[in-house]
């Protein structure tokens, strides 16, 4: 078994459920009260994927950034070494998906060889959807990147989109 | 008014405020009808007998919580149940509102407690120093000595300093782009798995703090203190070293973390610039960064124990050589006596130079001819002749061939050499890639070297995670106090 470890972001704006993705499915050792302090909080995934005719076992340790201006000055430090991204928008609020252009190109102006994921979140809010899949599934084809629609609360592709991005990661990203 | 109040029996408890409307309404009901007794009319009886019950029930009721409240108040433990929960409110009110007049209540209480822990504390480092002191038989406390004269500090003042107490808790090696932990070492026990979310952490945080206090200069987070545990951060340009510490560090010890993350930023430079996230490959450098831990530890036991086995084999030693040395001395005195008795007095003194320890009894007996003992003596001449010609091509070797002075080499992007070891010195030229410099000198507290030259011949100071620094830096004198 190879052991790897890999500095991912989660991107995307205020209030889409980027931190809730990480408090329920990932290691969580600090309080969300860092977010608001100095604008991020460091969690960990470890998942473990086949490569060849080995296991890797990957620790993703996940730098989730938070979106408000005032840390916009630190925030290209915070993106510096990171190997990809999950790219976080809000089904009831389609102005959260037209932002993930920008988080992309900044990470990628920064990591060429970044790669993404982006996950339209609250799956679970059906009747407030302004979002349909259609939609999101074009701007992700878009960008050249999977999606999966999530649900933090219930855990709908959250799990998924963590391997489908550790995947790429790794360069086995073919399903 | 009388007839109400002339109504109410003697020993009934006064109602509670909130009854007092209702309660009266009906007394001066009661009180309107012809007193019990008199003219008992059973219809009149019935209907006292109704409008009363009302005040009975009440009067009944206000002595059971009367009797329950005196049953609560009388045992302790009940009462302590009944009043703690305000018991904090109240406190914490009286304190903000009378400060000074809580201090000086409670500061015979408090300053005893406090006295005692001090006292104890200082009676511990007092066992510490003393035990340094008991067993200071060694070359690092002559050492000390000699520091201490030439500083002007006393021997006992550094003994102190070496005595208060110091720790290495945890050692982080850290990618410094990524923040992922490449190696971890702790000294506790209790160690959990989550360097690398406090590797991460800590890489936001220096990322923080460069953003808002850089303000676009060179430079670095180099210390975190929480309580009496402070994190020591010494960088590169690839990596960098957190060592978390408790107490003060020795001297030196920065110094130690700085030369081992260069030699680490040296070794794996290419790997450092393409992490590909396998940090298994800086296992290697485990003995070397585990040394400072063994620094504290070994610190601490020196404290702890009584002689160590290598001082005692010393003073063995030394006890047996000064008996050898004293029973030579009785020897050579006894046979000097022997011939002071017996030869002129110039033989005398031929013996005693010729006594280098027991082997001089036996040249005692051979000094009937005065004249060969002088030539026997004079045996170690031999080397001396022999070195004052053949040597001479020999003396080469000998000779202490300077060690070449370390280079620093700037790194990409170029370093500004300046004109003192701050970023707010002049900036005399800037470097560019690759350029050579010669480093003749460091500052104390560390982080620049002072090299040599710019190209009008002037010494500046650079940075030294923006240059690669090769040769041996540990003999590079230090050259600016700062």
């Amino acid at each position: 078994m190879i052991s790897l470890s890999k500095k991912v972001c989660l991107l995307g704006d205020f209030a889409v459920g980027k931190t809730s993705l990480v408090r329920r499915f990932v290691y969580d050792l600090f309080d969300d009260k860092y977010l608001s302090t100095i604008g991020v909080k460091v969690s960990r995934k470890v998942i473990v994927l086949p490569r060849k005719d080995d296991i890797v076992e990957l620790t993703l340790m996940l730098w989730d950034l938070t979106s408000t201006a005032e840390f916009d000055s630190v925030r290209i430090s915070y993106l510096r070494g990171a190997s990809g991204a999950i790219l976080v928008c809000d089904l009831t609020r389609p102005a959260t998906l037209d932002v993930l252009p920008g988080h992309l190109a900044e990470l990628r102006q920064l990591n060429p060889a970044a790669t993404f994921v982006l996950a339209a979140n609250k799956a679970d809010l059906i009747e407030r959807h302004e979002l349909t899949e259609a939609q999101v599934a074009q701007r992700a084809a878009d960008l050249g990147i999977p999606y999966f629609i999530t649900s933090a609360k219930t855990g709908a592709n959250v799990e998924a989109a963590f391997r489908r991005l550790g995947k790429s990661i790794i360069g086995e990203d073919r399903e | 008014m009388e007839r109400e109040l002339s109504s109410r029996e003697p020993d009934a408890p006064a109602p509670e405020s909130r009854d007092l409307p209702e309660l009266a309404a009906s007394s001066r009901v009661t009180a309107l009808l012809p007193a019990a007794g008199e003219d008992a009319d059973p219809a009149l009886e019935e209907l006292r007998g109704i409008l009363a019950a009302p005040d009975r029930r009440r009067t009944a009721a206000l002595a059971a919580r009367i009797a329950e409240l005196e049953r609560r108040t009388g045992d302790p433990g009940e009462l302590v149940a009944l009043i703690s929960p305000v018991m904090s409110d109240i406190i914490r009110r009286t304190i903000q509102a009378n400060r000074a007049e809580m201090i000086e209540a409670l500061y015979p209480i408090i300053g005893q407690l406090i006295g005692r822990a001090v006292a104890e504390a200082i009676r511990d480092l007092a066992r510490v120093i003393d035990a340094r002191m008991r067993t200071s038989f060694d070359l690092r406390a002559a050492w000390r000595r000699l520091r201490g004269r030439m500083a002007g500090i006393p021997p006992e003042a550094l003994a102190l300093r070496e005595a208060l107490p110091f720790r290495v808790a945890e050692i982080f090696l850290i990618h410094r782009e990524t923040g992922l932990v490449l190696l971890h070492l702790s000294g506790e026990e209790a160690a959990g798995d989550q360097a690398d979310l406090i590797s991460g952490m800590l890489t936001a945080i220096r990322d923080f703090a460069q953003d808002a206090f850089g303000r676009g200069q060179e430079g670095q987070l180099e210390e975190i203190q929480y309580g009496t545990r402070r994190i020591l951060i010494e960088a590169a340009r690839r990596a960098y070293l957190a060592v978390v510490v408790d107490g003060i560090e020795p001297q030196g010890f920065r110094a130690a973390m700085r030369e081992r993350i260069m030699a680490i930023e040296n070794r794996y430079a290419d790997v450092l610039s393409r992490f590909d996230g396998d940090a298994t490959r800086f296992a290697e450098v485990k003995p070397s960064l585990g040394e400072l831990l063994e620094l504290s530890s070994e610190r601490e036991a020196a404290a702890r124990k009584g002689l160590s086995a290598g001082q005692r084999r010393i003073l063995i030693g030394l006890a047996g050589l000064l008996i050898a040395c004293l029973l030579g001395i009785c020897v050579g005195a006894g046979s000097a006596l022997r011939n002071a008795l017996n030869r002129p007095a110039t033989a005398v003194l031929l013996v005693v130079t010729a006594t280098p320890g027991p082997t001089a009894t036996p040249t005692a007996t051979a000094t009937a001819t005065p004249r060969p003992t002088a030539t026997a003596t004079a045996t170690p001449a031999p080397t001396a002749t022999a070195t004052a010609s053949p040597t001479a091509s020999a003396t080469p070797t000998f000779t202490p061939t300077p060690a070449p002075s370390p280079i620093a080499r700037v790194l990409p992007g170029g370093v500004n050499v300046r004109s003192g070891p701050a970023l707010d010195a002049a900036i005399l030229e800037v470097a560019e890639a690759d350029r050579i410099l010669t480093v003749v000198g460091r500052n104390a507290a560390g982080g620049w070297w002072q090299v040599c030259c710019t190209r009008r011949g002037e010494a500046g100071w650079v940075a030294s995670f923006l240059v690669r620094v090769e040769g041996d830096i540990l003999n590079v004198p230090v050259t600016d106090a700062r």
